[in-house]
């Protein structure tokens, strides 16, 4: 049983960065049921931004270049998502098959844009040192970049939770979620709640590129490999439901993990895949869905 | 004029559902929009909303041409729509559903939730019960409610009455009866309960295929006439 512990404490780190993807796909998709395959070149994006601001400030001042890339990284994914959405995916609203095929050519040329700029080749962020080295719990190492990532995305999903149940804005944006029309009839500006939606949703896939370099080294295409997991995700948990998301991301996190240790990774994939085809027959609506008394 | 609706062209693709319709409310006034099932009726109020873009005409409110605006800009000018359907924004408590279309509007008030719950007292209870959660007849005083909040100059309903039960069609008559006393407000209504409909309204017009095809004073349309017009 010496397996448990660690994979438990792998599969949480893999769990935390895949929630962070999917929180900003899980509100495109559920708020404007746009599909952005886009999403995985904003984690790209975000990546090489403590890559960028390393060679900036030198080898020296690599820490201080971490911490500053998680805002600078928010802000970059952001408004490159904003742009996205005001210049393409605002004329293809209702259209979600056409934001899937656009936002994939978008995707091809912002990852060939990465080759242009960084090379083809991945590269190795170096992690802070304060985050190097590992806690020692009894017979168990934990490593403190592993650790880092969960509190990063801990301390962002309370944020984000906070900020739906109380704050006016994440009120408006959950009724432009739940009645889009009516919204719109009752003077809410959709447009305005499907921009900020946009924004800080690309914006936490930027954070997410960050927290990956502390995990391996990073690349033009590293958004692809993330993409789909995180759609995996947004569909277990049900279409912009955070709660739904946090389950869907421990479990599909978890299971890929121990799955992982049992066999490897093709075969772990493989199963995953399975267990969500099946699942989804049960409930193809995922684990949390809109549940209302019916129209009476 | 609160409301002048000028040569009203509206098409669903190239199918024209609306032809050349123009009506006036005058400030103060109520107006019923009579006429059987797929006339037109719903199609015109989300025009004059702005939900739908007419192909040809415009819609004036208060004399300003809002024909351009979005949904949103004519609530911030005034205009309160209680659609068909009684959804509302299920997962959202009674009170949320009413806070957030508050702190969309314009004045920002808080104290208007009060003044309208004096309005709907039904809904007091039922507070921190989800949306989604109610009752057909709940729902609808919710939907008023959420339209009143924004302090209208023109409430603009859809059917009210379908499918509610007739104890609470009579609380609905009485709370639209209460706002048409402070005067300030006018009214459209698009209703087929015709006898409720002409108890409230000023003055009545009647679609058919698209058009309106008979208006006129309410007082002056008999409930036998209003039944033959609409008759299958």
């Amino acid at each position: 049983m010496d397996f448990v512990l660690p994979q438990l404490f792998a599969g949480l780190g893999i769990a935390a960065v895949l929630l962070l993807i999917a929180l900003g796909l899980t509100f495109t998709f559920g708020q404007m049921n746009v599909i952005n395959m886009a999403h995985g070149e904003f984690i790209m994006a975000g990546a090489y931004a403590p890559y960028v601001l390393q060679g900036v400030l030198g080898a020296g001042l690599a820490g201080l270049a971490f911490g500053v890339a998680l805002p600078v990284a928010f802000l970059v994914s952001g408004l490159a998502g904003l742009v996205l959405e005001r210049t393409l995916i605002r004329r293809m609203y209702g259209r979600p098959l056409d934001t899937l095929l656009v936002t994939w050519g978008i995707s091809l040329v912002l990852q060939q844009l990465a080759r242009d700029l960084f090379g083809a080749p991945n590269v190795q962020v170096a992690a802070p040192t304060w985050l190097q080295g590992a806690l020692a719990v009894g017979p168990l190492d934990l490593s403190f970049a592993r650790l880092a990532i969960i509190a990063l995305v801990s301390a962002i999903v309370a944020v984000v939770g906070v900020y739906l149940a109380r704050l006016p804005h994440g009120r408006r944006m959950r009724a432009v979620m739940q009645n889009r029309q009516l919204a719109g009839c009752s003077g809410i500006d959709t447009d305005r709640v499907d921009q900020l939606t946009f924004f800080v949703g690309s914006g936490l896939a930027g954070v997410a590129g960050v927290a990956l370099t502390l995990l391996g080294p990073i690349g033009p295409s590293i958004g692809t490999f993330y993409i789909v997991d995180a759609f995996l995700v947004v569909i277990v948990g049900g279409l912009g439901q955070l709660r739904g998301a946090v389950v869907a991301a421990l479990f599909l996190g978890l299971l890929n993990s121990f799955l992982e240790y049992g066999s490897n990774a093709s075969l772990a994939k493989v199963l995953v895949f399975a267990a969500i085809v099946v699942f989804l027959q049960f409930r193809p609506q995922g684990l949390v869905a809109l549940r209302t008394r019916a129209l009476t | 004029m609160i409301l002048s609706v000028e040569g009203l062209h509206v098409a669903y693709g190239r199918a024209p559902v609306l032809h050349d319709v123009s009506l006036e409310v005058p400030p103060g006034e109520f107006l019923c929009i009579l006429g059987r099932n797929g006339v037109g009726k719903t199609t015109l109020l989300n025009a004059v909303m702005g939900v739908l873009q007419p192909s040809a005409g415009r819609v004036l409110l208060d004399g300003d041409d809002v024909t351009a605006q979005a949904p949103h800009a004519r609530v911030a000018a005034g205009m309160a729509y209680v659609p068909q359907g009684r959804d509302g924004f299920p997962q959202l408590t009674v009170a949320e559903n009413l806070d957030v279309v508050v702190e969309a509007s314009r004045h920002r008030d808080r104290g208007v939730v009060a003044e309208v719950l004096d309005l709907f007292p039904r809904l007091v209870p039922l507070l921190r019960r989800r949306a989604g959660n109610l009752s057909g007849g709940q729902k609808q005083q919710l939907a008023m409610a959420r339209a009143m909040v924004t302090r209208p100059r023109l409430l603009v309903l859809d059917e009210p009455t379908e499918g509610i039960q007739p104890s609470i069609i009579d609380e609905i008559e009485d709370a639209l009866a209460n706002l048409r006393q402070v005067g300030s407000l006018s009214f459209v209504l698009v209703e087929q309960y015709v006898e409720f409909a002409l108890r409230l309204a000023d003055t009545y017009a009647v679609m058919d295929a698209g058009r309106v095809v008979d208006a006129g004073l309410s007082s002056a349309l008999q409930t036998d006439d209003a039944s033959r017009l609409l008759a299958v």
